[in-house]
């Protein structure tokens, strides 16, 4: 039993750190072919009034005049022991910048997917009591919706209205840690965090439905009707833990997502996140910034499934 | 004796398109009686025993007809009234054990689960003492259980205790021992024999196997097509079949002292909805006449010993 545990224990690792290391070398390569270095995106249209010296020097500041293969071992030996190199405009570590901006994610990923996972499980519910009827039509349309609409329509809009009819902006301030003014945060946090749970509530209201509608058509299900249990906790106890793996698995994955930072929503209500510190980084071709919080987005990822499967663990007998 | 159960004029059909399953059928069950119904797949016997607890699957609805539990109408009963005599007065046990239970819960919470449902006793030594009674050899660690840790047989003395935990008035078992082993077969065929003498109660045995069902019943209701054949008590039905489908059944029962050539019936059943108006069996019956095939043979006789044939066997079969 042991050796069945730990060789596929041992497996998993392998698996895992094959990924890490493919996405590590696919991020670098594409940092290095898209057009431009460190150089042009510091100097624009000047770069070419800088003489091959100023240039040999410029290259050499910012490490960028060794071979590639050099420059990526350097990079993976900085990251494996800790050093995840240096955001050379500013000169911050990236592990200082990382310690500011994954907080803000994390805390925002989190409140998006209790929002999303429980809005999405309760429509995905109220649709299969019905499927192909009212209440499903109105499920099925708000998830069409829900994924239809994009985030930067979506939160144009709650920010439109909020700061214009009841001129309320708690984003207009500089972004402050949950530590620092909590009620402050809690406002920042709760319209991203709105918009991101309603992008993720969508896929996850499809998977509970389905879910759901299958689970409901099994024999246990009649039993348990035959035993005179009433409809509501057939649904809640029965029907809702049966179906719970792939709601469990969209979630996951979600989370993952959300995880790699919501670009588009952290810079609508400047919140300093993830994807924000990302796609600056990929703006100013920080590639240590770029590689090394990629490397962090991808590891939190894996974590997320591992951890997904221990739910699955928890939740089912029959795969533990 | 007084009649615990009555089904009349019971019909039903796929809700989309008004296909007919079971067409008219009628039957009573007394207080204390055993009944079986036999019939192929497909011929409505599974249908009409989840109608009398309201279990229809999804896209069969109930187009007519009564059911009538002691004295009172549940088939259109609201959601409370039917779940009061659910697993409480009527109890069922099902054809597939492996997929009965629910497979995320352990087994103990499973039966308590029956009894809380009606507000009765669901003390854990209560539950440990009902599945004491169906034979499980360890009944505290199956108590912890879950489902999947059991085989098939277990499984459905799991399913036996829940069903005869509330001491029903009415179990009806839908071909219980048809996914199990033979051997097993026996034991749960022995044990729901017993069980049903120590609490009096009435039985309902669904099977498409003439030997097993005429073991355990006083009555016999042989299914065809979604219509009732043949009603008779064990011994009418064997000695003196009326239909000659039932005759067909009966001889091609396995019979081990004469050595002779196994009989059965040519052809196969046909949809009920395809045979509405006439007799369903006329295709593969031997006495086949005009009129077989233009009008629907009505259920002639008494409430115990009725057939729906146009040209009855005559004399004794053996």
């Amino acid at each position: 039993m042991l050796r069945v545990i730990s060789s596929r224990f041992r497996s998993k690792v392998v698996s895992v750190c094959t990924t890490l290391f493919g996405i590590s070398v696919f991020v670098f390569v594409v940092l290095r072919v898209i057009p431009g270095d460190a150089i042009t995106s510091s100097f624009g249209q000047d770069t070419s009034n800088l003489t091959p010296a100023t240039i040999k020097a410029l290259k050499s500041y910012y490490g960028i005049d060794k071979p590639l293969l050099l420059q990526y071992l350097n990079w993976l030996k900085g990251f494996v022991t800790g050093n995840l190199g240096f955001a050379f405009h500013t000169g911050t570590p990236v592990t200082t910048l990382t310690a500011n901006s994954f907080p803000v994610t994390l805390e925002l990923a989190l409140f998006a997917s209790i929002i999303g996972v429980t809005l999405g499980t309760l429509m995905g519910i109220y649709s299969a009591t019905q499927p192909g009827g009212r209440r499903d039509f109105f499920g099925q349309i708000f998830g069409l919706f829900a994924l239809a609409v994009p985030s930067f329509v979506l939160s144009t809009l709650i920010v439109a209205v909020s700061a214009n009819k009841f001129h309320y902006f708690p984003n207009g301030y500089e972004y402050s840690k949950p530590w620092q003014n909590l009620s402050l945060n809690l406002q920042q946090m709760m319209y991203p965090s709105i918009v991101l749970g309603i992008a993720v509530a969508a896929p996850v209201m499809r998977t509970a439905r389905s879910s759901f509608i299958e689970t409901q058509e099994k024999d246990f299900v009649r039993t348990a009707i035959g035993k005179g249990v009433n409809e509501r906790r057939v649904r809640f106890v029965h029907v809702l833990r049966n179906s719970m793996n792939p709601i469990v698995t969209m979630t996951g994955i979600q989370f993952g997502y959300l995880l790699g930072g919501a670009v588009i929503v952290e810079q609508i209500f400047s919140l300093p996140g993830m994807g924000r510190q990302i796609l600056d980084g990929i703006m100013k071709r920080e590639y240590a910034t770029v590689q090394s919080s990629v490397m962090i987005v991808a590891i939190s990822f894996v974590v997320i499934n591992l951890v997904t499967d221990l739910i699955y663990r928890k939740i089912d007998p029959r795969i533990r | 004796m007084t009649s615990l159960l009555s089904v009349k004029n019971l019909t039903l059909s796929t809700t989309l398109d008004k296909k007919l399953l079971v067409d008219n059928v009628n039957f009573e069950i007394l207080e204390g009686e055993s009944v079986g119904i036999v019939g192929e797949s497909g011929s409505g016997k599974t249908l009409t025993a989840l109608s009398i607890l309201g279990l229809l699957p999804k896209g069969v609805s109930q187009d007519s007809g009564e059911i009538i539990f002691q004295g009172k109408e549940i088939s259109q009963a609201d959601k409370a009234a039917l779940q009061d005599v659910r697993g409480n007065r009527i109890s069922m046990i099902y054809q597939d054990p492996m997929t009965s239970l629910n497979p995320m819960m352990k087994i103990g919470r499973q039966i308590q689960e029956a009894a809380r449902a009606h507000n009765a006793n669901d003390d854990e030594a209560n539950v440990l003492k009902a599945l004491q009674d169906v034979g499980i050899p360890s009944p505290e660690s199956c108590f912890s259980s879950y489902p999947h840790e059991f085989s098939g047989g277990m499984r459905q003395r799991v399913m036996i205790a829940m069903s005869l935990l509330l001491r029903p008035n009415l179990l009806i078992a839908d071909e219980p021992t048809t996914a199990l082993d033979v051997t097993i077969q026996r034991q749960i065929l022995n044990l729901v024999d017993e069980q049903r003498r120590n609490n009096a109660m009435s039985l309902l045995w669904i099977s498409h196997d003439l030997s097993v069902v005429a073991e355990l019943v006083d009555k016999v209701i042989v299914m065809y097509a979604g219509r009732i054949a043949e009603i008779g008590s064990v011994e009418e039905i064997f000695e003196n079949p009326k239909h000659p489908y039932t005759a067909g059944l009966i001889g091609s029962l396995v019979k081990r002292k004469h050595q002779q050539k196994l009989i059965s019936i040519p052809g196969n059943p046909p949809k009920p909805w395809t045979v509405a108006n006439q007799c369903g069996f006329a295709d593969r019956c031997a006495h086949v006449t005009q009129e077989c095939r233009t009008s629907k043979p009505e259920l002639v006789g008494e409430g115990n010993r009725s057939f729906a044939c146009f040209n009855p066997m005559k004399g004794a079969l053996l």
